[in-house]
């Protein structure tokens, strides 16, 4: 397999796992959306001051939690979500420290430890949300934020789907041009570029559709306080 | 009597165009009205204006004449939830990310149980909203205006995401929600034939920028020995379950055309993607000799340059095309809109730039899915042209599409029904 080919289905392996994270309320357990607020809260500042050996502790315990609640191929997709930032983070880090003259990868280790076991609470959290019981509890507080978090969830969603039809796309018909780092740096900028301004008409398009439901919306939202 | 809508001598400019021009329509409680005309005579511009969108949101649309809805001006007819407005894709309507989530916004769900309009969208409430067919995509669209009050329907080219069988269902339920609830519908569209039967009437916008099309065939094109793509024993199921396809076999020679044809869910994308290599089949295998473009049916908009220019040099450079890219614009009728960014086009305008791209691409093996959905009959000569001119270089075309008019330019017809390929003999068997 050549390395475009490699590249090529690894990009696209990522982007249906980011869609398969993304995805709010995939486990069957629910929690009250006042207490998913507040367990992201406490266990995300508990897990920023943790020493690291605790930080090792909560993040195998996340995993386990993760790949019971939500299944072990779910742990895999939040993993894999994770790989590039937590590499471009290490990366980054490692070339400052050279730069600085001040070599310490445990330190990148254990704030890489740090970014994952954050982000696997999370996702953790975030499969035992309902939108729906999110937007009602919301709703009855602020309906343009309950708005706001709906049409969120939904761009987020929107966005990913997106990316992995662009990339279908483009993987065919860029495919055949330049070879190696250049065909890759093509494919990749060409992808983002479309991706940003398909989301932007897609904004648009929703925002439209919106306006002229907007004061319905907000009525009923404003009847459930 | 207080019609339901009523446009007096309406014009619209933007900039230095003219886009709508003394349009006057009336439209009454009950009934569904239909607009047809070309790409870019102003019909999207003219519900908007209708919807409230125009001026509001866009302030450079110089709106003169005079708009009542409801005996309101659009905006406090907007205020009131009276008016809906349903872009071309239809699931930027809703909010929630799924069926439940949606019908929380729902002011009155009674109606919708009492008259049974979404029992069977009801009967799986967490389903995801862009898992549900066009079909139901659209009974939920109906729900959500029958439980919010709404009387006025805006509907922006529905054809060019429904395909004809759930588009006469579609509009079956819209024409029963406005008897029922005397609420109104627009429907605008450039395809006329499809719903001339479910409305009481129809107008017709005029372009003046309506041109012909025209691409020069480099002669006749003749089947060849080679084989360009080819598919053996192909099944695939995606959850390891129900096998979409099962047994599908095709060789497709150069100079030869194929098109598949099926209802929704049949797997004819699913077809395309496995014969692009997106996919990989379960079981089977396919080969291709060559390098192959494909013309996707969502998004339409697949772009990612500044400008339909810079996009039509950016893959003539890719690919390595020859000739002059300015001709290639104006072949496609995209002269007027050049320096324009590829995301303001039209939906028809868009699938014309991507049929550009199509043909400075050159490439041995096109993939066209859906390639009608959103065209007009002059955008449909111009793929047919495009599809000869493929022909006559010898690449191979095959098409997924639900328009049996156009079939009858291919080679080849298939039907793709459980799961496999059954060969039809022209276009007007498919029909009987």
């Amino acid at each position: 397999m050549g390395s475009w080919r490699l590249y090529a289905v690894a990009l696209q392996w990522w982007l249906s796992e980011v869609f398969r994270v993304l995805t709010p309320g995939t486990s069957r357990t629910r929690l009250n959306p006042l207490l998913v607020f507040a367990a992201a809260c406490a266990g995300s500042i508990t897990l920023l001051l943790a020493p690291p050996a605790a930080l090792v502790a909560a993040l195998v315990a996340l995993t386990a939690s993760t790949a019971a609640v939500k299944g072990v191929r779910e742990v895999l997709s939040a993993y894999v979500l994770l790989a590039p930032f937590i590499g471009a983070y290490s990366i980054a880090a490692l070339i400052m420290q050279v730069v600085l003259g001040v070599i310490d990868p445990y330190t990148i280790a254990v704030n890489s430890a740090r970014i994952m076991s954050i982000a696997l609470l999370a996702a953790l959290l975030m499969s035992m949300l309902s939108t729906a019981d999110l937007v009602s509890f919301v709703g009855r507080y602020s309906p343009g934020a309950a708005l706001g978090i709906a049409l969120a969830i939904k761009s987020l969603q929107v966005v990913a789907l997106t990316l992995m039809r662009l990339y279908e796309v483009y993987s065919i018909n860029l495919g055949n041009i330049g070879s190696g780092l250049k065909r890759k740096l093509i494919l990749t900028t060409s992808l983002a570029r479309a991706v940003t301004y398909l989301s932007i008409v897609n904004a648009l398009e929703v925002s439209e559709a919106l306006y002229t439901r907007y004061s319905v919306l907000t009525e009923r939202l404003r009847s459930w306080r | 009597m207080t019609k339901a809508i009523e446009v007096r001598d309406l014009s619209v400019v933007v900039g230095s165009r003219e886009v709508l021009a003394n349009v006057s329509l009336e439209v009454g409680s009950g009934e569904v009205i239909g607009i047809t005309g070309p790409t870019g005579s102003g019909k999207s511009t003219l519900l908007k204006v209708i919807a409230g969108i125009i001026p509001k949101l866009y302030s450079s649309f110089k709106v003169s004449g005079s708009v009542s809805v409801c005996g309101l001006s659009p905006l406090d007819a907007v205020r009131r939830g009276l008016v809906a407005y349903v872009p071309q894709d239809p699931s930027s309507y809703f909010i929630g990310s799924t069926v439940a989530e949606e019908l929380l916004f729902v002011r009155d769900l009674s109606s919708l149980r009492r008259y049974g309009i979404i029992d069977d969208v009801l009967s799986d409430p967490s389903r995801k909203i862009h898992e549900l067919s066009d079909g139901q995509l659209y009974k939920l669209l109906v729900a959500a205006a029958v439980g919010s009050g709404t009387k006025v329907l805006l509907l922006d080219e529905p054809t060019s995401h429904v395909d004809p069988w759930s588009l006469e269902n579609v509009l079956k339920l819209l024409r029963e929600y406005c008897v029922k609830f005397r609420a109104s519908a627009i429907i605008v569209d450039h395809r006329i034939e499809l719903i001339k039967d479910y409305v009481n009437f129809t107008l017709e916008l005029k372009s003046e920028h309506q041109g012909s099309a025209y691409i020069g065939v480099g002669g006749r094109s003749t089947i060849g020995d080679d084989v360009l793509i080819s598919a053996r024993g192909l099944r695939f199921t995606y959850d390891g379950g129900y096998f979409v396809l099962n047994g599908v076999g095709l060789e497709v020679h150069s100079g030869e055309s194929v098109a598949i044809i099926g209802r929704n869910g049949a797997g004819k994308t699913t077809l395309i993607k496995l014969l692009a290599k997106l996919l990989k089949p379960t079981e089977g295998v396919v080969t291709t000799a060559g390098p192959v473009f494909i013309v996707p049916q969502t998004p339409a908009y697949w772009f990612s340059r500044d400008t339909v220019r810079d996009e039509v040099s950016f893959y003539a450079n890719a690919w390595g095309f020859k000739g002059d890219v300015d001709e290639v614009i104006e072949m496609f009728r995209l002269g007027d809109v050049s320096n324009l960014s590829p995301y303001s086009l039209s939906i028809g305008e868009a699938r014309r730039l991507s049929l550009a791209l199509a043909y400075v691409s050159g490439a041995k093996v096109l993939l066209l899915d859906e390639p009608t959905l959103g065209i007009d009959s002059a955008s449909k000569e111009l793929l047919i042209r495009l599809i000869h001119s493929f022909l006559s270089q010898g690449s191979a075309v095959i098409a997924s599409t639900h328009d049996i008019d156009l079939v009858r330019y291919f080679s080849r017809v298939y039907l793709l029904k459980d799961g496999v390929l059954e060969a039809i003999r022209g276009g007007s068997a498919v029909v009987a």
